[in-house]
């Protein structure tokens, strides 16, 4: 008995040395499978627009997965037509403008949560997260008119900054990191001399720089995937951002969906690159947020 | 008038000029820092109720109590980080109630230290000098003397070579040292430091104690520390002030609050081992006070405190009279344990009558007593039986159970100890009692005190 279970030991560590789950090789195999198929299942439609923006022509319909054989024709048409270089930067100029709004906003706002406790602050909170749940869609009416109004329709500004409104969520999450700074810390800058505006300048915001960078991706990937705003606001190809370019393709004869295609997979790389670059500290953020 | 003015004006500027001058310069009569009617509250609780606390300039002052005791708040007041209800804060010559904490010529070292994690050991120093560069471009230091003084902080505690460092790559001692550097680069008028040991392992802690009693030397400021080690408090400081429930119970010296606490609850809270207490009926008598205790009619112990008729006398007392009821206390170390001879008959109630007389026999010898109060001689004789014996390296300590309660003695560790369950008796010197109002905890006066 004592002697298979002095085998057995070092038997049954070689396993858990090797998978991080440490549960055995067929729940190992289980799970990688779920995650395989779920993975599959929500890059599917990308997948195929991928392979459509390379068909020629009326194979766009077809139903092969495979863009046999392959053409850049779609795309060499799309950058030649249209005016995807203006679209793109329409959009990057936006989403990098509501972003830096969001995250000056953010900051200040959570930073005056924790630094001045002041009477309201419970209100004032709960107004913040009433705000969170209010749907965007909801205010597109309003927006509407107030840019109208005062004649920002159609300009880039009208654009971006009635998008501020929808900046609790970077109130909130900014809040709950500028929290989590050692309340000691704080002090320390303030005996050190440091004006609460010093304080946030040369303490707070270094400490809150890998926050700041998920906030910011989200919400810049948020803002540039914006469809139903930048389509009120600013409707003429001048104005506009790709995700409303897009709709450009539906020409007089129809849809040309294969250039659109190869349009929207040019639209999308900025994103990809940007979550790429971010995709941990966006996790951490959240998770470190959600932790508290 | 005129000074306070400038003082307002620039303040910075009139606290620099205040280290300048040194504590010297000022003599005795200005205090380091003074607190005058302080209080604070959170909410309906009263955390600080301070009627006057002086800080003596130059001292090394320990603010030492329980948990909650309002020790670390009373800190917070005198660095501006809490706003008293009520009251004055006096640092140096300057009314600094309502200065804002960066120009109030303290500093602090905070429990955690607080190093700005994402700035290195020189910056985490320089830090406050270069905003103050920045604030005062005339008057504010050059960026040759930011240096020279990140210098002299860091050789005077060791530093030097882990200036370009990022607190995370620090142990926990060299923390602490980076948060005194940062602290004193400043040059305080007053240096505060919140439990800066705590956080230290405790071979550490024993070091650092030294090092920051050399560094009060050295720079010769006044130093406020708060801790809950009553140890760390007798060693370190030169001024004591214990805090119990927000308020002052006792300030003095080390010394004083050890030898005369003030009330009972300063007995059990300075010294380890703790006081021993007891609880004794006493009664006047025309010699001095008679104490009993125990259940017996005769008394486990029964004694006369010579000279204690002028207890009657002090005003301290309601009426005028004798308490039927005193505290009686006295410390494990000025015990002298016994250990009954094989031969000398150990059943209880010989035991308890060889522990009967309290100042060796009639009032007149004890009397005479009074004054000598050597080993051997007149003394309260304390009986029970081995629970505990606690080894501490050079002593241990005995803790006892008889009818007299709970107590505990310290027995050198040369000496011979005793056995669990064995009875044992301590006679402790007359000197070295103390009395204290069963109601108010008050100490009650002796005749040796």
């Amino acid at each position: 008995m004592s002697r298979r279970d002095g085998r057995s030991v070092p038997d049954s560590s070689v396993p858990d040395g090797r998978g991080p789950g440490g549960g055995g090789g067929a729940a190992a195999v289980t799970r990688h499978t779920v995650l395989a198929l779920a993975a599959f299942a929500m890059l599917f439609p990308l997948l195929w627009a991928l392979s459509g923006s390379f068909k020629p022509g009326t194979d766009v319909y077809s139903s092969s997965p495979f863009p046999l054989p392959g053409t850049l024709e779609n795309y060499r048409y799309a950058l030649r037509e249209f005016p995807i270089g203006r679209l793109l930067l329409n959009t990057f100029v936006t989403a990098i403008g509501v972003t830096a709004l969001h995250l000056v906003a953010g900051v200040l706002a959570a930073w005056s949560f924790v630094r001045f406790a002041h009477r309201g602050q419970g209100v004032l909170l709960a107004a913040v997260t009433v705000a969170l749940v209010v749907p965007p869609q909801t205010l597109i009416i309003p927006h509407f008119l107030m840019i109208t109004e005062v004649g920002l329709r159609d300009t880039f500004v009208g654009l971006v900054v009635p998008q501020l409104s929808h900046c609790a969520l970077a109130v909130l999450l900014l809040r709950e990191h500028t929290r989590s700074i050692p309340p000691t810390l704080i002090a320390a800058a303030s005996l050190d001399g440091a004006s609460p505006f010093e304080t946030l300048r040369h303490i707070v915001l270094p400490l809150l720089r890998p926050a700041l960078g998920a906030v910011g991706i989200v919400v810049f990937i948020t803002t540039w995937n914006e469809y139903l705003w930048p389509s009120l606001a600013a409707p003429s190809p001048e104005h506009t951002t790709i995700q409303m370019g897009l709709q450009l393709f539906e020409t007089s004869e129809g849809p040309e969906h294969g250039p659109m295609l190869a349009a929207a997979m040019l639209a999308t790389v900025p994103v990809i690159v940007a979550y790429l670059l971010a995709s941990r500290r966006i996790a951490d953020a959240f998770l470190q947020a959600g932790l508290r | 008038m005129v000074t306070s003015t400038v003082a307002a004006v620039d303040p910075v500027e009139a606290s620099a000029i205040g280290s300048a001058d040194g504590p010297e310069a000022q003599g005795g009569t200005v205090p380091g820092v003074l607190l005058e009617g302080v209080t604070k509250k959170y909410g309906r609780q009263t955390v600080l109720d301070v009627p006057r606390l002086e800080v003596p300039r130059g001292s090394f002052t320990v603010l030492v109590g329980p948990s909650g005791c309002g020790k670390s708040t009373g800190l917070r007041v005198i660095a501006g980080l809490e706003t008293p209800d009520t009251g004055r804060v006096t640092i140096g010559a300057d009314d600094a109630t309502h200065t804002p904490p960066g120009q109030r010529g303290v500093s602090m070292v905070f429990q955690d230290f607080a190093l700005y994690p994402h700035l290195t050991v020189e910056q985490n120093i320089s830090f406050s000098l270069r905003l103050e560069a920045r604030h005062n471009r005339r008057t504010g230091p050059s960026r040759a003397e930011i240096g020279r003084r990140v210098t002299e902080a860091c050789v005077m505690l060791g530093l030097e070579k882990l200036r370009g460092r990022r607190p995370g790559q620090l142990s926990g001692g060299e923390r602490q040292r980076v948060g005194l550097a940062r602290a004193i680069v400043r040059r305080p008028q007053v240096l505060l430091l919140d439990e800066p040991l705590s956080a230290l392992d405790a071979q550490l802690r024993q070091h650092a104690r030294a090092e920051l009693i050399r560094l009060h030397r050295e720079l010769g400021n006044t130093v406020v520390l708060v801790t809950h080690d009553q140890l760390e408090a007798l060693s370190m400081g030169t001024n004591l002030v214990v805090m119990n429930g927000g308020k002052v119970v006792q300030s003095g010296t080390p010394g004083e609050v050890y030898r005369h606490p003030a009330d009972v609850f300063v007995a059990g809270f300075v010294g380890s081992p703790a006081m021993n207490l007891h609880e004794v009926a006493a009664a006047s008598h025309p010699a001095g006070l008679e104490l009993t205790a125990g259940t017996s009619p005769d008394g486990r112990l029964r004694g006369l405190l010579p000279g204690g008729g002028a207890l009657s006398g002090d005003g301290t007392l309601a009426g005028g009279g004798v308490p039927d009821r005193v505290r009686l206390g006295w410390r494990p170390g000025d015990g002298v344990l016994e250990m009954p001879a094989p031969g000398e008959p150990s059943s209880s109630g010989e035991l308890a009558s060889t522990g009967t007389p309290v100042p060796g026999g009639a009032p007149v010898s004890g009397g005479a007593a009074a004054s000598g109060g050597a080993a051997g001689g007149p003394g309260l004789v304390v009986t029970g039986a081995v629970d505990v014996v606690e080894f501490t390296g050079d002593s241990a300590v005995v803790h006892c159970t008889g009818d007299f309660g709970r107590w505990a003695v310290t027995v050198r560790a040369g000496d011979r100890q005793p056995a669990l369950g064995d009875r044992v008796r301590a006679r402790v010197a007359l000197a070295d009692l103390h009395l204290f109002d069963v109601g108010t905890g008050r100490r009650l006066p002796t005749p040796a005190a």
